[in-house]
Order: structure tokens, then C-alpha cells, then sequence
């Protein structure tokens, strides 16, 4: 299996290293050309990726006000800025210059991914754990995108495995097999198992052909906060209806500037699958 | 016996006092000297003073020194509102980074 090392700048969604991206995932944060294959990213010291779908562009010089990142475009990606929801023009070169005074940040989703987000950050973390969820879609240029999301209590450990360590064996144990010749009955053996193992829900979203937008999801924890608002970006004509699981969505705005769908107001159980699709 | 001997004469070192001796400029402060600006403060150790020269401008709780709090100037309270509340909104997707890191992470 040829997955990690060497290899590692390969392992793209769209290079054929889907099994191994997958199953063997790369750090949390990273670098470009852990997602893109192209040499001219190894230099790149300036940006970096939360997972494989958000970019990082900040000013690292003293008094100035606008940086330069790349934005690989190659195989088709585009970047929408997380801010104002605007696409990053990339049709002339990959290196953009962003205007950001101090206190900006330039951060961009990449096309073709799904983000499950808290709707309505509050001023403490549990305040923003209690209100509800939002999806956040990017359309690629042919209409899908996907993402997973894992969701659990936050505090359990998931699924932590038993395992036995020397340093718990009793006293005697040295004494015992020294003596006797004789190993300890595994069931006199301490060992150190998770206080409580917690559950744990994945979301898998997936986005179709610029018209449809579902969510399985598989394991055994309660979400108990609802799906307030799905945010579509990418959609290039105007709807002219949404349902949500056959059920007529009332409240859609579209913004033609950005692309732009919002569905606010739901209530949507995201224990349940579900689906939406707009037309 | 020997290394006794050493200690002893380093004493001073450890005190400070080779260190006034060597830079008359920054006497040692008293309670008495009433100080209402910032002054340097005065490190028994010289090295130190080289290996971090703005050590000084990087020390804001000595006296006379205003706060430093990010809500002091509306400025630096408001792109902090900003950049806190865009975390916590991506709370779930950094969780499921760590998630996935965690349990099948190389």
C-alpha cells in the first residue's frame, strides 16, 4: 500500500487516492500540496488547510494590508470566501491578491464540500453547542459535493479499546510466574478500560446535480439540537421551489450575486436522513 | 571543598550585584525612589537582557504600563468577536478533523 510517505503530496480526492484519504486520513491541519499535486505548492509557507476543505490566507507582513496566496484552480476547484461568499477569481492565475486590512482573515471553502456548522455562535461555547446546526454546502462546477460529519457528546471517548498494561499487573505477578513457571489467568489481570465509551453519529452529505442534497446518518448518537439553516453556494439559477423530504420549504432567498441559496427557519432532525431538493 | 568554594564566589552573581557592576546606568530601585514610569526592571542575569532585547516591550504588567486586553480598543474587540464567532461556528467540522485524526489518524 503506497499511501503515506513518499507519497503523501498525492493523496488528493481527485487523483485516485480516494480509498487511501479516505481510510488513512492526513492531519487535521495541512499543507496545500497534501491536497493538490503540484509541485509549485511545496514552497507554499503562507497558507495552510483545515481539513481538506478550508484555506487559510493570512497577512504575515508587518503594516501592510494585502497578501498573496495561490488558489489551485487545475482541476477545476474554485474558492468562495467564507466571509462574503464571493468566488475567488482565478481565472487569469492561481496567485491571487486578497485585500485584508488588520483584523481580517482570508478564509475560503473549497468547492464541491459539505460543512456541518453551528448556526448562531453564542458568547460561551455552550451557549453555541445549544443552538442549532447549519449546513453549509459548496457546489463544484458540476453541480456535487460531499462531507462527512462526526458528531458526539463531545466528552466520552469513542469506542477506546481494552488494553492490558504491565504497570497495572499485581504485585504478586513477578513472585507468581517466577516460582511456578506458570502465566496469571488473563481474568486476574487488571485492566484499563474506558470510564464510558460514547456514541458516535456520522453525517454523510452529498450534493447532486445542482438540484439535490442528502444526508445518511449511521451510528447511535442523539443529536438533539436541530438543523436550522442549509446555506447552498454555487447555484447559478434561481429556484423556483425547495422541498425538504416532499415537504414544500416556504422560506428560500436567493442571492444572484453570490449564487447563493439560504433556507433559514427550519427544523430539520438530523438523526434522520433526509433530503432536499430544489428545482 | 573546592566546589563550596565556587558557590561562595558566585554568590554575588546570583544576587545581582555583578550585574549593577556592569551596567551603572540601570541602578537598582528602592520602594523609596517613588517611581510613577515604567522602569527597567533590573535582571540578575545579563544574558538574558541579550538573547531578548525587547524582552522591555513584551512586559505589560509592570507599573505604568496600560492593560492590554483585547477589548480595550474596539478595533482589536471587534475582529476578535469576528474570528472567535467563525470558530465556533466550524466547532463540528474541527471536530470531526479530530475524530477522524484520532481513531483512524496515520
Amino acid at each position: 500500500m503506497s499511501g503515506s510517505g513518499i507519497d503523501g503530496p498525492k493523496m488528493s480526492k481527485n487523483s485516485g487516492y480516494i480509498y487511501i484519504a479516505d481510510t488513512l486520513p492526513s492531519p487535521p491541519v495541512r499543507a496545500l500540496f497534501y491536497e493538490f499535486d503540484d509541485p509549485s505548492l511545496y514552497s507554499n509557507d503562507v497558507q495552510f488547510l483545515v481539513g481538506s476543505s478550508v484555506l487559510v490566507t493570512s497577512v504575515l507582513q508587518p503594516n501592510e494590508s494585502t497578501t498573496t496566496g495561490i488558489f489551485p484552480s487545475a482541476d477545476g476547484t474554485t474558492w468562495t470566501d467564507w466571509w462574503t461568499h464571493q468566488k475567488v477569481d482565478t481565472s487569469k492565475s492561481d496567485n491571487v491578491t486578497l485585500d485584508l486590512p488588520l483584523g481580517e482573515i482570508g478564509v475560503h471553502v473549497r468547492s464541491g464540500s459539505v460543512l456541518l456548522l453551528h448556526a448562531d455562535p453564542g458568547y460561551t461555547l455552550t451557549e453555541t453547542r445549544e443552538g442549532g446546526y447549519e449546513v453549509l454546502v459548496v457546489l463544484d462546477g458540476k453541480g456535487y459535493a460531499e462531507g462527512t460529519a462526526k458528531v458526539d457528546d463531545g466528552v466520552s471517548l469513542p469506542g477506546m479499546r481494552t488494553a492490558t498494561f504491565k504497570t497495572l499487573l499485581p504485585p504478586w505477578y513477578t513472585l507468581w510466574s517466577g516460582l511456578s513457571g506458570l502465566e496469571v489467568p488473563v481474568s486476574h489481570l487488571k485492566t484499563l478500560t474506558a470510564v464510558s465509551v460514547g456514541d458516535q453519529t456520522c453525517l454523510n452529505f452529498t450534493a447532486t446535480n445542482f438540484s439535490c442534497l442528502n444526508s445518511s446518518p449511521t451510528g447511535s448518537y442523539n443529536l438533539q439540537q436541530p438543523l436550522t439553516k442549509i446555506t447552498i453556494l454555487g447555484v447559478t439559477s434561481q429556484p423556483s421551489g425547495a422541498s425538504l423530504n416532499g415537504q414544500d420549504v416556504s422560506g428560500v432567498e436567493y442571492k444572484a450575486e453570490t449564487e447563493e441559496v439560504v433556507l433559514s427557519g427550519l427544523n430539520g432532525d438530523l438523526n434522520q436522513a433526509w433530503e432536499l431538493k430544489w428545482w | 571543598m573546592q566546589s563550596l568554594d565556587a558557590a561562595f564566589r558566585l554568590l554575588p552573581v546570583l544576587q545581582g550585584e555583578w550585574h549593577d557592576k556592569r551596567t551603572p546606568e540601570s541602578p537598582r530601585l528602592t520602594m523609596a525612589d517613588n517611581v510613577t514610569e515604567p522602569q527597567h526592571q533590573v535582571r540578575p542575569c545579563p544574558s538574558l537582557r541579550l538573547a531578548v532585547p525587547d524582552m522591555d516591550s513584551l512586559m505589560f504588567d509592570r507599573r505604568g504600563a496600560i492593560s492590554q486586553e483585547p477589548f480595550v480598543w474596539d478595533s482589536v474587540a471587534s475582529a476578535s468577536i469576528k474570528a472567535i464567532q467563525a470558530r465556533y461556528a466550524m466547532l463540528p467540522y474541527w471536530l470531526t478533523l479530530f475524530a477522524e485524526a484520532s481513531q483512524y489518524g496515520m
